[in-house]
């Protein structure tokens, strides 16, 4: 894990200087955001961002050194994740990043005018491994004739969804989430992962919580995503992701159980050691409405 | 300086000058210094839990709740922090409080100190309504006269956190020097810092400061000091309020949708004259934009949530 984090600092603020001259108000939102963030929100994105690398670094790991392996980001918005990735992990022979075409035009130029995140892009780019692509995901029989071409449906491949799935009215998700598993093959060499991490929670009675959840994604500012921003919010941990890909083997937790199970004693203190952290039952509250999944084919 | 006039001012949310905060604060100084660790109480009274800085839920609590003409009060601290209007609530106790010194007991929480309010918002509210920080250092000073705790009818002991390893009674409480900024560890600490938990014992606390109390500490501490009810606050409660071990210990929270984002409901705890316990719950004041009853600044950070 530690490898994965050691180069990419400076490339990150390279990205974060582009995206300032490219578009201030998109600039200004997550630098208060960074600046601002109390321990609680931290502590989340860290989580969020630690439970998805460890469902990945584990299904590489368990292919093995010299099973090939793609990587396809789902909605992966401003994710410079396949930098990490691809520097580490020569077996990873396709990332594929896709988004709106919105979305992936203004990461494209964004890494276009950086220097040294650019040269690093374009390298994996001309190699064959990289690809930024625009889909609409919603439009399932479309993203899947795109996405069948521009990766193998005979390599282990994973899937990251992280909040993309709640943007996604229920019946396209469904079908997305059916239409990918039926064409990417089971028993390939290292099967097939999804990794989803999703917001749940709003429909028992009293989750409070949960409420605010739904009434925020309900007030969601892009007017592209407002449509869709009917959240399929359960009651129970097991979310409408995990009851769409039921028939595999599917492991979920929410955040709370992730951070106590998860997360070493070790690295607890070592994360505790870096912000004083008060708020534990905010965070509960906050975490026990967040999941992470993990479901292999 | 005029109270009626601070109060109004500090009622609508409005800016209280320099000088005014730095009198209020020596006065309030000069009036705490002399109460004792524990304050004695009498009953009626109405405990309240953590306000954080919701301004106009406090109201909504001082409305609900009788108000402090008619009604004495508890409150178990963590006036401060988290939400926008950190100063304007403090200050609004502490203007109750000369006003009428006997229906007001303010007991020190473990946000009420120099080092966790630079990280938790009071500090750069101060700031960015003032330009400089003086404001937080006034009251900073008022902090550390806060007492630790409070006993009502010599029945209820009111306190922010919890026990503390070092403390069997309430005679070692009263023998804290509390005028400090809150330490590290220790008793003091343990008071503001501590949670109760279904623990067999004494054990760390998640929170890296005080410790876990269960059922054994409790009914060992109420025995032994001839109590009946400890009343806390210091955690969020979903419900406003909650009692544990039989109930030996409730805890109070008094800060609806926290945060402003939580969605909890709040609540007080009344005592009547014959240590009656009546909960009166309440609900976060709707936010509103611009005009009117600016509750919420426009620009809410906490509200985007990572989705
Ligand atoms: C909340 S962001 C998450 C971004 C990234 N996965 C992360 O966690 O940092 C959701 C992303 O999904 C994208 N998205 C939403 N609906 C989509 C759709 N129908 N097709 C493609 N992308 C979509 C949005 O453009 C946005 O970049």
């Amino acid at each position: 894990m530690h490898e994965l984090f050691s180069p990419v600092r400076s490339l990150y603020d390279e990205y974060m200087a582009r995206v300032r001259s490219r578009s201030r108000r998109l600039y200004g939102q997550i630098d208060s955001r960074v600046r601002q963030s109390v321990p609680v929100m931290n502590l989340g994105t860290y989580l969020r961002t630690v439970a998805i690398d460890v469902a990945l670094l584990q299904f590489i790991e368990r292919a093995g050194p010299d099973t090939p392996v793609q990587v396809v980001n789902l909605g992966s918005g401003s994710d410079l994740r396949m930098v990490q990735y691809l520097s580490v992990f020569p077996q990873i022979v396709k990332f594929l990043d896709v988004d709106f075409e919105e979305a992936v035009a203004f990461k494209g130029q964004v890494i276009d005018t950086t220097t040294q995140l650019k040269q690093i892009v374009e390298q994996y780019t001309r190699e064959g491994r990289y690809e930024l692509l625009s889909i609409d995901l919603c439009d399932v029989q479309h993203a899947m004739e795109l996405l069948t071409t521009h990766t193998r449906t005979d390599v282990a491949t994973v899937f990251i969804t992280e909040c993309l799935l709640c943007y996604i009215p229920q019946r396209e998700s469904q079908l997305l989430i059916d239409s990918i598993q039926g064409a990417y093959s089971t028993g390939t060499p290292g099967g097939n992962l999804w990794v989803s991490y999703d917001p749940i929670g709003g429909s028992a009675p009293n989750d409070r919580f949960g409420k605010i959840i739904e009434r925020k994604l309900a007030h969601v500012q892009e007017p592209r995503l407002a449509h869709s921003a009917r959240l399929q919010l359960k009651g129970d941990v097991r979310s409408s992701v995990a009851k769409a890909i039921d028939h595999c083997n599917v492991v979920i937790r929410d955040m709370w159980q992730f951070l106590q199970e998860k997360v070493t004693d070790e690295e607890k203190k070592r994360v505790a050691a870096l912000q004083f952290l008060d708020e534990l039952e905010e965070l509960k509250v906050m975490q026990t409405h967040y999941v992470i999944l993990s479901a292999q084919w | 300086m005029n109270l009626d006039h601070t109060l109004e001012l500090l009622r609508q949310g409005k800016h209280i000058p320099e000088e005014t905060v730095y009198s209020l604060c020596l006065e309030l100084q000069e009036l705490l210094i002399n109460e004792a660790n524990v304050s004695y109480v009498d009953t009626p009274v109405t405990i309240c839990g953590d306000i954080h800085g919701q301004l106009h839920d406090l109201l909504t609590l001082f409305e609900k709740s009788g108000g402090v003409e008619k009604t004495r009060y508890i409150f178990l601290g963590d006036f401060v922090d988290r939400g926008f209007y950190s100063l304007e609530s403090f200050l609004l106790l502490l203007c109750y409080k000369l006003r009428y010194p006997d229906r007001i007991t303010l007991i020190r929480g473990n946000h009420e100190t120099r080092q966790i309010t630079k990280v938790y918002g009071f500090y750069d509210e101060v700031l960015r309504k003032y330009g400089n920080c003086n404001v937080w250092r006034y009251c900073c000073e008022v902090f550390d006269y806060l007492s630790l705790g409070a006993i009502i009818n010599n029945k209820i002991f009111c306190v922010h956190g919890g026990l503390s390893p070092d403390v069997d009674t309430l005679d070692a409480i009263r023998g804290i020097d509390r005028k400090q900024e809150v330490p590290h560890e220790g008793p003091m600490c343990d008071l503001l810092w501590s949670d109760p938990d279904d623990v067999e014992t004494w054990s760390l606390s998640p929170r890296g400061a005080g410790f876990l109390f269960g059922k054994n500490e409790v009914d060992k501490f109420l025995h032994g000091n001839d109590i009946e009810l400890i009343a806390r606050a210091h955690q969020l409660v979903m419900e406003g309020y909650k009692e544990m071990f039989d109930g030996g210990l409730v805890t109070v929270w008094s800060a609806p949708n926290y945060c402003y984002r939580c969605g909890n409901i709040a609540a007080v705890l009344e005592i009547d004259d014959q240590l009656q316990r009546n909960y009166t719950i309440f609900e976060a004041v709707q936010p509103q934009d611009g005009v009117g009853n600016a509750i919420i600044p426009t620009k809410k950070p906490q509200m985007d949530y990572f989705l």
